[in-house]
């Protein structure tokens, strides 16, 4: 199952249609996408608007591959259960967001195994046709300790 | 006590994953649907950004009863805007507060973690590049 995101915000009417699209030519692939508030609405793809934490989790625990904006919940939730991560990263000048930043995190992600970007029907078709890597947790884990171990003591010093 | 304020989304996963280990007493409070039931928020505060900022008064309500109720000596954010209020509440009450940016800020801090920098007892950014080691420090990242 492709499962596919916008996220919680805003709407993203281009991935929404993109997916589509992609869905209409891979007629045997099974999707489920979360639409937000895009007004388009996908006509080969079985969606709602919004999912519940634990829906959303589900969701991503039984999927093959995650299709989503390039939002920091979906990097990290694709490294939590290790699926495939295509992001799809919001064009202020499209008015998909209210600045760049989604630019910036898909030119920071895509170093790691297992997270691919697109940002085209024609992209995102090649990568989903290809094969997929999952990401590691492990690697990025090690990073975090030692975050998190700094942070623990910064919150010690507060105390 | 330590009380954490987080936006749901990216801002949220990113709380859990820096304090879920941390050991202390804490209440989380997230702003945002509450209906998405989420074992892991204690609270809801309603959530709000620039585009709808009088919902910013029932949200500073809500946080100012949380903080006054459970009287926690240091207050986290990892953002957004609710947890822009949380520490500007926090600091009149003479709360330790700590702004940990966004990983998602990868070439400026956020707006609202650039006002936190001159309000908030420590401001981190997640890259090493945006730390100016005066107001904005990095001491590790989550990607």
């Amino acid at each position: 199952m492709i499962f596919v995101s916008v996220g919680t915000q805003l709407p993203f009417e281009r991935l929404v249609r993109m997916v589509d699209e992609y869905a209409e030519m891979r007629p045997s692939e099974v999707f489920y996408a979360q639409i937000g508030g895009s007004q388009y609405e996908p006509q080969n793809v079985e969606f709602s608007r919004a999912l519940s934490f634990n829906e959303y989790e589900n969701m991503v625990k039984n999927c093959n591959v995650i299709v989503a904006h390039a939002g920091i919940g979906s990097v990290l939730t694709a490294f939590k259960y290790g699926k495939p991560l295509v992001a799809i990263p919001r064009m202020a000048s499209l008015g998909e967001h209210r600045n760049d930043h989604q630019l910036a995190t898909a030119k920071q992600i895509q170093r790691y195994e297992g997270v691919y970007i697109a940002n085209s029907t024609e992209e995102l078709a090649s990568v989903l046709d290809g094969p997929l890597l999952s990401p590691s947790n492990e690697e990025i884990e090690r990073s975090r300790d030692i975050f998190r171990n700094n942070f623990k003591e910064l919150v010690g010093r507060c105390l | 006590m330590i009380f954490c304020v987080s936006s749901q989304g990216g801002h949220w996963l990113q709380m859990q994953q820096l304090t879920s280990q941390l050991g202390y007493e804490t209440v989380y409070v997230k702003s945002g649907r509450s209906d998405d039931n989420d074992p892991d928020a204690n609270y809801y505060v309603s959530d709000w950004s620039r585009n709808n900022i009088w919902r910013a008064i029932a949200c500073a309500w809500q946080l100012l009863f949380l903080i006054l109720k459970f009287n926690p000596k240091v207050i986290i954010t990892t953002g957004a805007a609710p947890g822009l209020l949380a520490i500007l509440l926090g600091s009149v009450l003479c709360k330790k507060t700590i702004w940990v940016d966004s990983v998602a800020n990868a070439e400026k801090l956020s707006m609202s973690g650039s006002l936190a920098a001159f309000i908030a007892s420590h401001c981190l950014t997640q890259w090493e590049h945006l730390a100016d080691n005066k107001r904005v420090f990095y001491i590790g990242t989550l990607l």
